[in-house]
């Protein structure tokens, strides 16, 4: 009878260990569970388990940032709602500049681009050609508005093709770009379109 | 005596089952959540710390009103790095140059909104990748210790709300962007960072077999500088790379790209590639409508295509955590 009585009482304490802990974890972070930080990396332990010990190591670097956060080691701030102040944006670039991809474009390899604002609108003139064409000109044209919200987004290709395309001048958003193989095109940024 | 023992277990044995029981059942709600849902990823074109905000805290409530814990990825992508007239260091936004002092403080200002979007959801985390790209000029040693160095301060920047959030650096490393060389000079850079964070790959394999045999010298593109032993190491080889890859093509070239590189770390390194999850560009797609029908991928097609491939063979077979598609920002 004693025997049984032990018995029973360490399932409940065993059961009520088991339970309050998930339920005071679960009320504390919204009725959400805790993932393992190594889960939360890789998306679960198997795929840990797979990784060399070097990649083991970074992963475990990582881990140990949450950890230390979720611990309080790192303190963590109140949920408090203050929202920055909405600020102007920076200034935008003018001139000729260094060559940069244009945001979602792999098609074309660009050599350089103009960069200015015509009225309220801020403009960007990438020039270069394209990847799978060495004689194939191509300019992306992106078109800002003062909040810098793209209103034109356009990928154009030289009307001859001569090569890759550079600018060389602009003036009043009429842009002069040069090709490798020395032939001049006319870019006009009000029509959106090469000048015939 | 005998009675009372059997008796005994057999209340043991109800008390363990139940035990079981619960376990069972809290194990399955912690790992249930997969990336059933993709997360909007942007490209950067505002200086402002408000938008930066707005964005983490749109992400945070998403993920406070859905049930369940939930882990996922977005990546800021910045433009490629730049030095303003003074010589300090930052990227272009496409246009509205800042410096890593400012990018850092964009990206903190995303991880307090996801933060405080979360609200009494204290689980849900977020990984936050800050990424350039290698097509400007600046693919540098010191170009790379900028970056890791850039992150670290956003890291530090946000640590008070470090139990939500993930900030790590990334790279849309691009085969016709820069040469394998100036790329692996940018990789070192990085690495070589006291305390760097890991980065994410969120580049292409432009010209990479996608069937065939290959060698550890196989040209990506016949006359290009990259073989696939360099995209492998740009992506995975290099210490702090893992690959979150763009998986564009609607005709699965790039899922098969990919596979293959996972692959190829099985038959020539030290295990198939883990890779980090899939990257679309849909939303980018509808809002430029200049993508056409071979490069607008949604999250779902592009996560499955690859994840087929991978899990079609047991060598490189996976569960990717995340799933990404993304689109301009601001929007029009």
């Amino acid at each position: 009878m004693k025997i049984r009585k032990k018995v029973l009482m360490a399932g409940i304490v065993g059961t009520l260990l088991i339970v309050s802990i998930p339920i005071a974890s679960y009320a504390s972070t919204g009725n959400k569970l805790f993932k393992n930080p190594i889960d939360i990396l890789m998306g679960s332990k198997d795929a840990y388990d797979k990784l060399p010990k070097e990649k083991k190591d970074e992963i475990d670097k990582e881990a140990k940032h949450l950890e230390q956060a979720r611990a309080g080691i790192i303190k963590q701030a109140p949920k408090n709602d203050v929202r920055p102040q909405k600020e102007k944006q920076a200034p935008f670039d003018s001139g000729i500049m260094d060559k940069e991809a244009p945001p979602g474009v792999n098609d074309i390899m660009v050599s350089n681009i103009w960069r200015g604002t015509l009225g309220n609108q801020k403009i960007s003139l990438y020039a270069g050609v394209k990847v799978d064409d060495a004689e194939q000109g191509a300019v992306v044209l992106d078109i800002m508005d003062e909040n810098n919200k793209t209103i034109v987004f356009k990928e154009l290709n030289t009307p001859d093709k001569a090569g890759a395309v550079k600018v060389v001048k602009e003036s009043g958003g009429v842009i002069t770009l040069e090709s490798d193989n020395g032939v001049t095109f006319t870019f006009n940024v009000n029509n959106q379109d090469f000048q015939k | 005596m005998f009675v009372n023992q059997t008796s005994s277990l057999k209340w043991l044995s109800i008390v363990v089952a139940f035990m079981m029981a619960l376990i069972s059942l809290q194990l399955s709600y912690a790992e249930a959540a997969q990336p059933d849902d993709y997360t909007t990823s942007y490209y950067i074109k505002t200086s402002s710390t408000s938008d930066l905000y707005t964005l983490g805290y749109n992400l945070g409530q998403r993920d406070y009103n859905k049930s369940g814990t939930q882990t996922n990825a977005v990546i800021l992508f910045f433009g490629a790095q730049q030095k303003n007239a003074s010589g300090v260091w930052g990227a272009s936004l496409w246009g509205t140059f800042q410096t890593n002092a400012q990018i850092a403080t964009l990206a903190s200002e995303f991880a307090r909104g996801y933060y405080v979007g979360t609200s009494s959801d204290t689980a849900s985390t977020t990984t936050i990748i800050l990424s350039t790209n290698n097509s400007g000029s600046l693919i540098t040693s010191e170009a790379g210790q900028q970056w890791a160095n850039m992150v670290l301060t956003a890291r530090s920047n946000a640590s008070a709300y470090s139990s939500q959030s993930i900030i790590i650096g990334g790279n849309d490393m691009e085969i016709a962007w820069a040469t394998a060389a100036k790329t692996k000079d940018w990789i070192s850079g990085y690495d070589g960072v006291q305390g760097r964070a890991i980065y994410y790959d969120t580049g292409d394999a432009a010209g990479c077999p996608t069937s065939g045999t290959y060698s550890t010298s196989t040209q990506c593109i016949s006359g290009n500088t990259w073989s696939i032993d360099d995209v492998h190491y740009k992506a995975y080889g290099a210490p702090p790379a893992w690959p979150l890859p763009q998986i564009y093509t609607t005709n699965g070239s790039q899922a098969a790209q990919w596979y293959r590189i996972s692959l190829y770390g099985y038959d020539y390194k030290s295990g198939a590639v883990q890779v980090k999850g899939t990257l679309s560009q849909y939303q980018a797609c509808q809002q430029t409508n200049s993508c056409g029908t071979s490069t607008n991928n949604t999250a779902a097609q592009a996560y499955n295509s690859l994840s087929t491939l991978l899990n079609g063979n047991t060598h490189t077979a996976q569960t990717m955590p995340f799933s990404t598609d993304v689109k301009h920002y601001p929007q029009w």
